[in-house]
């Protein structure tokens, strides 16, 4: 008998975690969070605000 | 009632094949985009700073633009067509965050990249105009790094559940359970 394929991208959820409570959160969840919020912000701030910006001038 | 926007197999695969092209192809026409950046960053030489600002221009409004727009798209289609969801894993919420971060600092930068391809491609602009005009390589090198981040965070697909995405987990064990009896 053949080894089943694994597909990465099929909708496999047995690796999701086990348990009675909820996990918490990954460290490499909230710093990239972190900085996405940020660059959010920043370009929410930008188009809000009508800041003029130049590329390469900062300040 | 529960709305089923699960995708069957063969179109989630062309789903998945069309949000890697988007993907992968806007990290090469980046690459491009880096290369004429660092020419107009290091040149001195007023033809070169010239063309390459044209052709960031061009790669801007042409490809970068339209593959940023159809990867957040399609990504959008992967993770709302299949079990992964949009706000179930880590993984997928910050990648969509990275992703809509990303593509509005380039909505908001492909305005200034198109005004100086606008004086670029202007005849009337002097040399010294054209060599004055700053290169935007702080932005694109950040924004290759954000792209090569969610491009890892797709490919490993860490482990790591939202509250949300728990509390659907359990709800969907005990239904499961309760089937069963």
């Amino acid at each position: 008998m053949t080894d089943p394929i694994h597909d990465p991208d099929a909708d496999d959820m047995s690796h999701v975690e086990q348990g009675d409570s909820a996990p918490a959160t990954p460290r490499w969840a909230i710093v990239l969070g972190i900085i996405a919020l940020v660059l959010i912000l920043a370009v929410a701030a930008t188009f809000a605000f009508g800041i003029q910006h130049n590329p390469g001038i900062h300040g | 009632m529960r709305l089923n926007l699960l995708m069957s197999p063969a179109v989630r695969k062309l789903a998945l094949a069309v949000h890697l092209m988007a993907s992968v192809g806007w990290i090469g026409a980046v690459v491009g985009y880096l290369v004429l950046d660092v020419a107009v960053a290091t040149s001195t030489e007023a033809p070169v700073v010239r063309s390459a600002w044209i052709g960031m221009g061009l790669l801007t409004a042409w490809a970068i633009v339209p593959l940023a727009l159809a990867s957040l798209l399609t990504g959008l289609v992967m993770a709302l067509g299949t079990k992964w969801g949009l706000i179930r894993h880590w993984w997928v919420l910050i990648s969509l965050l990275l992703t809509v971060g990303a593509t509005g600092v380039l909505l908001s930068e492909a305005r200034a990249i198109g005004h100086g391809a606008a004086l670029a491609t202007d005849p009337t602009t002097t040399p010294s105009q054209i060599l004055a005009l700053p290169s935007t390589l702080p932005h694109s090198i950040g924004g290759m790094g954000v792209l090569l981040a969610i491009q890892v965070l797709n490919v490993l697909k860490p482990q790591g559940l939202t509250p949300y995405g728990w509390r659907k987990l359990q709800q969907e064990r005990r239904r499961r359970v309760d089937g069963t009896r």
